[in-house]
């Protein structure tokens, strides 16, 4: 889940990372005490980045902290209408630096990337310095300092080493799998401060930590979702709703990416990705083919294409459930059946008996092979294709 | 060399064999002939899962074990994984999908100090097809799909790699192994490890990778192919999927350029490899590789 600014800023805050201090603007009304900032910075809290260059980001005096409020709503515009107001007190960096840490999973470890221009600077300027560090490891700092004294005053690369060690301990105790902070501010007098703050935290590790701590990103994480794919979430499966003319029911990510990409290279495009979602339940066929079948009635849709491969788990319970699903809600577009099925998932099971009873209810072709299934796909709806 | 290819394990133990999914797996790696000995399964020791004893602990085993396939539940596969390497078990399968990142990140560096091979999370584990009693399974990668032969496999994806090893059995491809490695961001070894493990394997004659779209590991392996002196086809799936969605599969995402399957595709290439843009052009490949 990425998590917003402000929310962000207040786990850093957690972990004793300075960051300006800001509110989330109530509505109408200046937080006590603002008035006496030197300057404030309002910002709009969504998760994508590029703020800045939207006209998100703005210097604000306290008696234009609502007109600027109302612009920036005007640009979010009703996809974005759940998003909150960070009032931030602005603060004058002497410089500005990026700072990101990531999980590195081919290195197994976490990789540091750092330069020392940062904000905006940081998209035109070098590459960044780039050091992969191993949690476990001794002399972080040390070896932190090692790489950022080519381009910082020794008492300052000292400083941004021991941060950015302190900001490893953070990422592994919130679970975060991105840290990103841009600008890592510098100001008169050597303080480091957290200007802005991008995180991801791992979805696996969701249970461990405090909802509540990040509510705002989750709503705003839930709204970037279609109807559709809220209701697959709620079921507790994961749907990827994209442009195109077949509605897809498959298990497993790589097979579904296969079958998609097979209907692509003829000529159709799938319209739905599935896979299981962490906490769901263990069978969710009857909701994914509830879905997928209100995909298949809407116009430009043609076909539906249902495939698994089952390694162990019985075949049979499979069919009965799409059986007894098209007994009530026959399908609204030519469905085209696919399992492979290991002998352990088919034992007991009449497959010639069950194919008579698929296509009885319906189903236009049954074959255990993806290829030839998008084959006849394509042949029925006149695609081309490899 | 990999362990489990250097010398067949004698002697399997089963973390959290009691649930109905682990227990289903454990009956079919016993129906394939692999030597469970034990299942390890807190509170349940001295009781027995369809004749397999049940033990407290793996400190209750009377002799070592040397591979291990784990049914614990996410949160707990750090610690079994720990408890294995310290064991020195050389074949660890921690099935778990949903482990926390910076657990997995914890558990491969176990499992590397201890010098024991770590599949998964996220893993239905291993097949070594073979005759009668010379196969071995270690996990879910069904042996009804596989058939002994010459290629080995390495797949990211669970699903895929039983949908590939299916369509290479039907197309008369055997395989020396069929190694799910998982499908996590971390995962115990990387797919150029297992490439260069597969060098002085004299059953292997030919690797088939199968990739997917997220993450960058695939540019290592594309780097390692030069020092492999023998032939590796790759195919990568998710050249359709959309950008900025995670297809299923954390780190499963094209977050960048770099992440498409179009690039690492043309890294591959670059690097050594065959590349299909599917499994059955792969296949193809493999035919023409493997001719008498």
């Amino acid at each position: 889940m990425r998590l917003i600014e402000a929310e962000g800023k207040e786990l850093l805050a957690r972990h004793g990372i300075a960051v300006p201090r800001g509110v989330m603007l109530p509505e109408g009304e200046l937080p006590a005490g603002a008035e006496a900032w030197d300057g404030m910075v309002l910002k709009a809290q969504i998760l994508e980045g590029g703020r800045g260059r939207r006209g998100l980001v703005r210097r604000v005096g306290p008696g234009d902290v609502a007109a600027a409020r109302t612009a920036m709503r005007s640009i979010l515009g009703p996809a974005l209408e759940g998003a909150g107001f960070l009032l931030e007190e602005a603060v004058a960096p002497v410089r500005e630096m990026f700072l990101a840490l990531r999980v590195d999973g081919t290195s197994q470890g976490i990789e540091l990337l750092f330069s020392a221009a940062g904000g905006v600077a940081v998209e035109e300027g070098d590459a960044p310095i780039r050091l992969v560090l191993d949690p476990g490891g001794l002399r972080l700092a040390e070896q932190v300092h090692a790489a950022l004294k080519v381009v910082l005053p020794p008492a300052l690369s000292a400083r941004v080493a021991r941060e950015a060690v302190r900001l490893l301990r953070v990422m592994e105790v919130e679970d975060l799998t991105l840290l990103e902070i841009n600008p890592l501010a510098e100001l008169a007098g050597g303080r480091l401060v957290a200007l802005d703050a991008k995180m991801v935290r791992d979805d696996a590790a969701a249970g461990r930590h405090d909802a509540a701590a990040t509510r705002a990103s989750n709503a705003l994480e839930t709204a970037s979702l279609s109807p559709l794919e809220r209701r697959a979430q709620s079921a507790g499966f994961t749907l990827v709703e994209m442009p195109g003319d077949v509605a897809l029911v498959s298990a497993g990510a790589g097979l579904g990416m296969f079958l998609t990409d097979l209907l692509a290279d003829h000529g159709l495009s799938a319209a739905s990705f599935m896979d299981n979602a962490r906490g769901g339940p263990a069978e969710t066929t009857e909701a994914r083919l509830e879905a997928a079948f209100d995909l298949a009635e809407r116009p430009g849709i043609k076909a539906i294409l249902f495939y698994a491969t089952l390694a162990s788990r019985p075949v049979g319970e499979r069919i009965e459930t799409l059986l007894s699903f098209l007994a009530r809600r026959p399908a609204p577009r030519p469905l085209y059946v696919g399992f492979a099925a290991a002998p352990s998932a088919s034992r007991g099971f009449d497959a010639a008996a069950a194919g008579d009873r698929l296509r009885a209810a319906g189903v236009a072709m049954l074959h255990d092979d993806p290829l030839t299934l998008v084959r006849a796909i394509a042949a029925d709806f006149g695609q081309g294709g490899n | 060399m990999l362990p489990f290819l250097s010398s067949r394990p004698r002697r399997v133990v089963v973390f959290n064999p009691t649930g109905r999914y682990a227990a289903r797996q454990v009956a079919e790696m016993q129906a394939a002939g692999t030597p469970v000995v034990a299942g390890i399964a807190l509170g349940r020791g001295g009781e027995t899962l369809d004749g397999l004893p049940l033990l407290d602990s793996l400190a209750d085993l009377d002799a070592p074990a040397d591979a291990a396939v784990l049914y614990t539940p996410p949160e707990g596969t750090l610690g079994a994984v720990r408890q294995c390497a310290a064991a020195g078990i050389a074949t660890i399968v921690a099935a778990a999908e949903y482990v926390p990142v910076h657990d997995a990140l914890r558990a491969a560096r176990a499992a590397r100090e201890a010098g024991s091979w770590l599949l998964g999370p996220n893993t239905l584990g291993l097949c070594v097809p073979g005759e009668g009693e010379g196969g071995l399974l270690l996990g879910s990668v069904s042996p009804a799909f596989c058939a002994p032969g010459r290629v080995a496999m390495l797949g990211r994806s669970g699903t895929l790699t039983l949908a590939t090893s299916r369509l290479m059995t039907r197309a008369g491809i055997g395989q020396r192994a069929v190694i799910h490695m998982g499908g996590d961001t971390v995962i115990g070894r990387n797919p150029h490890e297992w490439l260069a493990a597969l060098a002085d394997d004299p059953g292997t004659a030919a690797v088939l990778y199968c990739g997917e779209i997220g993450g960058d590991k695939e540019y290592a392996l594309a780097e390692a192919i030069a020092a492999f002196s023998k032939p590796v086809v790759a195919t990568i799936v998710g050249r359709h999927a959309p950008a900025d969605r995670q297809m299923g599969h954390a780190g499963a995402l094209i977050g960048a350029e770099r992440e498409s399957a179009a690039s690492k595709l043309a890294a591959l290439r670059e690097g050594g490899a065959r590349v299909a843009p599917t499994p059955y052009a792969a296949i193809d490949i493999l035919k023409e590789i493997l001719v008498p």
